[in-house]
This record gives structure tokens, C-alpha cells and sequence, in this order.
């Protein structure tokens, strides 16, 4: 069977075998790290490197396919990291006993955030989409990162509304583009400015929002604000 | 040409295409019948007895609890239809990696007890580490023969993959195994029959054994 077609050189079908023997030899190697260290957190840290391997092996397909089944691939594998961190988390952890640190008053974390995350969320605005919907959140969540008296829970409350509204501004844009094709300039507006960008950029300011919680009722460890 | 008998129906749903064939439908029929065993039986009694001195404790299960391990039992169920019924190796994986996970969290929910914790955090261990076998069986499919719609897999002729399709097989079987095959033992080492979640414990264990099942339909459709 002749699956690749003759427009791709050689050198990158052979390339194929070395890259399946990598992601192989990416797993085996943790193994063995696992083997070697018994510690809950190594080898928590070694089964995501064997989950790299994983996708190390989906990727070297190469084919828009196997693009497509990275995603769902690197999701699955990151639900799964993550259910496990937290089984780790339940099991080993004591709020009493956790070190405590006072933040950090430096006078460049009060002055430099704002300009970074005016500069970030301008550039995202430039961008428009998901990448510029990631690059805009990111810059509001850099900017409440590094706060020193983070936003109290009661000022992020609208936060949720206008997700609300962009993830409507995106469904409108996204039918214009199949009711109305000719109108697509103002679709593209819509569905990719107005949604998808003020959809993103909320849900990473998000984190500001969960901060502020302790998420485990009584434990009677409130975070500092 | 289908390995699992007759077709009875199948979803025409773009690129995936899932179908219903004589033995998925027995198979649909006893996960639908094994979730509705915890749904009609109400036992909230829990009796714990203590061997070295005569007590016999009886406690009320916390109803939060139970309400979790319900809404895992159902997710569980829900990725074992998904993994029955799908017409794709590659959503197959996915939905496996569901039921495994699924599985951890009923195992793992059990309140106040760090060994089931433990037993927990190894089983989602296993599942980490076998999703690459997994993911690496269905990539190297993909690879062999360009396609991983079972409808479009089982029209090959046999051998049609060569030494890479054997491969994938081998892989594939290592982390069905991983995945799902060894959640009974864990099930089993935490003695969740004997809990208050017993009827849960039938879920884990029959839907990894109805799962590999389907399995073993998929290897015999693979060329």
C-alpha cells in the first residue's frame, strides 16, 4: 500500500520509524525513572512524560488527521493528570501544616502589570480569535497574578455576564455566516472579535475569580486577599 | 464483512459513524441493565463490624458521597456505551480513557479512607502510563492504513497493514489492559463489594469486561 503521497521527500517517510522508536524510547525511559524513585510526586511527574510519548507518537503521523487527534489526545491526558494530581492532593495534604508566605511588596509589581496587560490585551484585540483571545487573557490574568491586594470576589462578578454575551455574540456571528453568507465581514466581526475574543480573554481572567475561594468548605484556611 | 453479526442500525454522524450490531446490542442491553441496579436498589445502612472485640457499628452513608459515586457511575456507563457503540478506533481510545478515569474517581471518592486514596492514585498511574500504548496502537494504525473508521478497516484486505498493523494490535491490546483490564483488581483491593458502594463496584467491573469484549470485536475487524 502507498499511503504518502510522492510529493513528500523521503527523507521524512523514513523520518517516521525514528520518530515512533523516540516517543517508544520517551516512554521506556520514564518507566525506568518510575522504577528507580518511588516517590508519589516522581512518579506522578514520569506518567506525563509517558504521556508525551504518547503524543509523541500521534504527531509523528504528520497528517491533518493525526493534528486533529493530538487535541482530544492532549485533553484526555491532561483530565487524566489532573484527576490524579487530586487524588494525590486528597491523600498527602493538611492545610494546617502547609508553609505559609507573606506576598511579596515590591513597587514593580504595582506599576509594571498594568502597562503589560494594557499592552497584551491591545495586541489580542489586534489579533482577534482564540489566539488573541488567549493573548488578552493572559494579560489580565499576569496583571492580577501579580497584585498585591488581589480584586476582592465582589468586583470580578460581571465577569460572568460578558462571557455570557460574547459566547451569544459568537452563536449570532456564527449562523450569520450560514443564513446570511454575504454578509461575512460582519460575521467574521462578530464571531471573531466580539466572541471568541471576549469569550477567551474572561474565562483566563477567570482565575482572579477562583482565587479569592477556598474551595474546601471548613477547613477554616481562608487566602489572603 | 461485520465480525459482530448483523447491523441493525447505524448513526450516519459525519466522520464517525456508530453502529449497532447484534452482539453491541447484547452488550448495551446488560451496561443498561447494570446501571439501572444501583439506581433501584437503596441500601444507606452501613455496617462495619470489628472483629477483635465484639462490636458491630452501624453508620448512614454521608449522602454526598453516594451522590458523587452515582454521578460517576453514570459517566462510567455513559463511556462504555461510547466505547460500544463508536465506529472509531480513535474515539474508541478516547472513551476508554473516559471510563478509566471514571472508574479512578469512584474508586477514589471513598470518604475517609487513605488506602483507597492510594489504590486510586495507582489505578490512574496505570492509566497514564497505558494511554501510550493506547494512543501510539490507534497513531500506528492510522499510519498502516490511513483510515481509522472501522467501516473502512474491516473492507482491507488481510495483511493489509503488514509488520506495523501486528504492532499496533500489540500495542493496542497493552493498553486496553492497562486501561481498563486491571480496574477490577484495584476495585477488588480497596474490597469495595463488601462496602457500602458494593453496587457500584458492578459497574466498574462489568463495564470493563463488556468493554474488552468490544475489544476483541475491534481486533477481529482490524485487517
Amino acid at each position: 500500500m502507498h499511503l504518502v503521497p510522492a510529493t513528500v521527500p523521503q527523507l521524512t517517510v523514513k523520518l517516521y520509524h525514528v520518530a515512533v522508536a523516540a516517543g517508544i524510547a520517551v516512554g521506556l525511559i520514564a518507566a525506568v525513572d518510575i522504577l528507580a524513585d518511588r516517590n508519589p510526586l516522581n512518579r506522578l511527574a514520569m506518567t506525563d512524560a509517558i504521556e508525551i510519548g504518547a503524543l509523541t507518537l500521534l504527531a509523528s503521523v504528520g497528517t491533518d488527521l493525526a493534528e486533529c487527534l493530538i487535541l482530544p489526545g492532549l485533553v484526555v491526558g491532561l483530565a487524566e493528570l489532573m484527576a490524579t494530581a487530586e487524588v494525590l492532593i486528597a491523600r498527602h495534604s493538611d492545610w494546617r501544616t502547609l508553609p505559609r508566605f507573606d506576598p511579596l511588596d515590591m513597587e514593580i509589581l504595582r506599576t509594571a502589570p498594568k502597562a503589560i496587560m494594557i499592552g497584551l490585551v491591545l495586541y489580542g484585540v489586534l489579533l482577534t480569535g482564540f489566539t488573541g483571545g488567549a493573548v488578552a487573557g493572559t494579560g489580565a490574568a499576569f496583571y492580577i497574578f501579580s497584585r498585591v491586594n488581589r480584586p476582592r470576589y465582589e468586583e470580578w462578578r460581571g465577569m460572568e455576564s460578558i462571557s455570557g454575551l460574547g459566547w451569544a455574540l459568537w452563536v449570532l456571528g456564527f449562523s450569520l455566516f450560514f443564513l446570511y453568507p454575504k454578509e461575512w465581514l460582519l460575521a467574521l466581526l462578530l464571531a471573531g472579535t466580539g466572541g471568541i475574543l471576549v469569550k477567551v480573554g474572561p474565562k483566563l481572567s477567570l482565575f482572579g475569580y477562583v482565587m479569592g475561594y477556598d474551595v474546601r468548605a471548613g477547613s477554616g484556611h481562608v487566602p489572603e486577599r | 464483512m461485520y465480525p459482530s453479526g448483523k447491523v441493525f442500525a447505524i448513526v450516519p454522524l459525519g466522520d464517525i459513524v456508530p453502529y449497532l450490531s447484534t452482539v453491541n446490542a447484547i452488550i448495551l442491553a446488560t451496561l443498561v441493565a447494570v446501571l439501572l441496579l444501583p439506581i433501584l436498589s437503596k441500601t444507606d445502612v452501613y455496617v462495619e463490624v470489628d472483629h477483635k472485640r465484639p462490636k458491630i457499628e452501624a453508620k448512614i452513608v454521608a449522602p454526598r458521597e453516594d451522590r458523587i459515586k452515582a454521578a460517576l457511575a453514570l459517566v462510567s456507563t455513559l463511556a462504555a456505551v461510547g466505547v460500544v457503540t463508536t465506529g472509531d478506533v480513535f474515539n474508541f481510545t478516547l472513551f476508554l480513557s473516559l471510563l478509566g478515569m471514571s472508574n479512578m474517581g469512584l474508586i477514589g471518592t471513598t470518604v475517609e479512607d487513605d488506602f483507597a486514596l492510594e489504590c486510586a492514585f495507582n489505578y490512574g498511574l496505570m492509566c497514564l502510563i497505558a494511554s501510550l500504548p493506547l494512543f501510539g496502537g490507534a497513531a500506528l494504525i492510522l499510519a498502516a492504513t490511513g483510515t481509522l473508521s472501522l467501516h473502512e478497516l474491516m473492507k482491507l484486505p488481510r495483511g493489509a497493514g503488514g509488520w506495523t498493523i501486528t504492532y499496533a494490535k500489540i500495542l493496542l491490546t497493552t493498553g486496553v489492559l492497562g486501561e481498563a483490564g486491571v480496574g477490577p483488581f484495584y476495585a477488588v483491593k480497596v474490597d469495595s463489594f463488601r462496602r457500602i458502594w458494593g453496587r457500584y463496584a458492578f459497574v466498574i467491573h462489568l463495564t470493563t469486561l463488556l468493554t474488552f469484549s468490544r475489544y476483541l470485536e475491534i481486533l477481529s475487524a482490524l485487517p
